[in-house]
């Protein structure tokens, strides 16, 4: 069973302001006439989450810190549930290596991560 | 044993604390979007970035001699993250890391007061006390607390203790049917290299507990669940071989230390 991006405490995933993007990957093939060809690289856009998070505790920092670290970064997968449609994605990753977050003071944690959509 | 130390007032760090997690994964794209991934475990590192503010002289002190004694970079040390709990697997007591009293009984899956199922619940059938506890790789001489959620069927009372080499403290505290959040803090007059934080169950009683915590600091910060990986961190370095500070006026200074650990 695949993991699953941990939840705040009010059970949210992300806060606002929130990111979303789709990716497509086009190969444009550009002639010496000025037109063009072009391929459909993907199958279908990857989408790609930014989730800023704000105001947290020490121990939802640590939920985040715990799950970036079982997932060795990029490495494993995951499922997320979008913030947008309340549908869950059942392949993603963080597409970082690196997760920084501070607390400023108490319940005053920040740190942002990137969720990207994997092709299966 | 070489530690980072803490300040007089027991505080490891002072506001604000960055930390960054590491991973280091290899990566090949392909065209249509599908990844190939090579993960690299060995690579992963925790960085923490300490800021400091109104130094009194006494405390410059000691962060310039511990920097001295390491000769920056060179020297490793004992760091505890002031940002996670020192006791491994909290929510699971049954693992190795948790020595008990051979014949205290365990019933994991109980209500906890954060409307999970991850408290425990330990029995005592015998007419002698009982305890369950861990012990960490770390200087017993610091200051720490230990703190717990617990609830008793029938009021009764339990008792937390830090012990490290012959010194030891411990307090008894109520117990009754709502979770109450108990904690132990202090300091031991020891040399001891290790240190154990431990509750003793009363002969013949049940208690349920959850949230098992200890924290290099003098009281109990927001409960900080833990895995397999506690906040020891025993081959910690300085990042950089200068110690740099300012001096804003008498008997305040201020300076910034970067800690790596693998």
């Amino acid at each position: 069973m695949p993991a699953t991006f941990p939840t705040l405490k009010t059970g949210a995933v992300t806060q606002y302001p929130a990111t979303k993007s789709k990716q497509y990957s086009s190969f444009v093939l550009r002639f010496l006439d000025g037109s063009d060809q072009r391929y459909r690289d993907y199958s279908a856009p990857l989408r790609r989450w930014t989730i800023r998070l704000d105001m947290l505790d020490e121990a939802e920092l640590g939920a985040l810190d715990q799950f970036f670290n079982s997932q060795q970064g990029r490495f494993e997968t995951f499922s997320f549930l979008d913030p947008w449609t309340q549908s869950t994605i059942p392949s993603c990753s963080v597409q970082q290596d690196v997760l920084d977050y501070e607390l400023s003071g108490e319940m005053r944690g920040s740190t942002s991560l990137v969720v990207v959509e994997n092709r299966v | 044993m070489l530690a980072f130390p803490q300040l007089p007032s027991g505080a490891t760090a002072q506001f604000p604390i960055k930390k960054r997690c590491v991973q280091r994964t290899i990566v090949n794209t392909l065209t249509d979007g599908h990844t190939v991934t090579l993960a690299d475990p060995g690579a992963a590192l925790s960085q923490w970035h300490l800021t400091y503010q109104n130094l009194a002289d006494a405390e410059l002190d000691i962060l310039q001699q511990f920097f001295a004694t390491c000769e920056g970079q060179l020297t490793a040390f004992t760091f505890l993250d002031p940002l996670a709990n020192l006791l491994a697997w909290s929510e699971a007591l049954d693992q190795a890391v948790w020595e008990a009293s051979t014949l205290l009984q365990m019933t994991a899956g109980i209500a906890d007061p954060t409307g999970g199922s991850a408290a425990t619940r330990l029995t005592n059938p015998t007419g002698v006390d009982l305890t369950l506890q861990q012990t960490i790789n770390a200087p017993g001489w610091f200051t720490y607390c230990f703190s717990l959620y617990v609830r008793s069927q029938d009021d009764t009372s339990v008792s937390l203790f830090l012990q490290g080499g012959t010194a030891s403290t411990s307090r008894s505290y109520a117990s009754s049917t709502a979770w109450n959040r108990i904690q132990l803090g202090g300091s031991l007059n020891t040399t001891a290299v290790s240190l154990s934080a431990g509750v003793v169950i009363p002969a013949g009683q049940a208690v349920d507990v959850f949230g098992l915590q200890l924290e290099p600091q003098p009281a109990a910060s927001i409960y900080k669940r833990s895995l397999s990986a506690s906040g020891v961190y025993a081959n910690a370095h300085f990042g950089a071989d200068a110690f740099a500070y300012t001096t804003s006026g008498p008997n305040s200074h201020n300076c910034v230390v970067t800690i790596t650990a693998h």
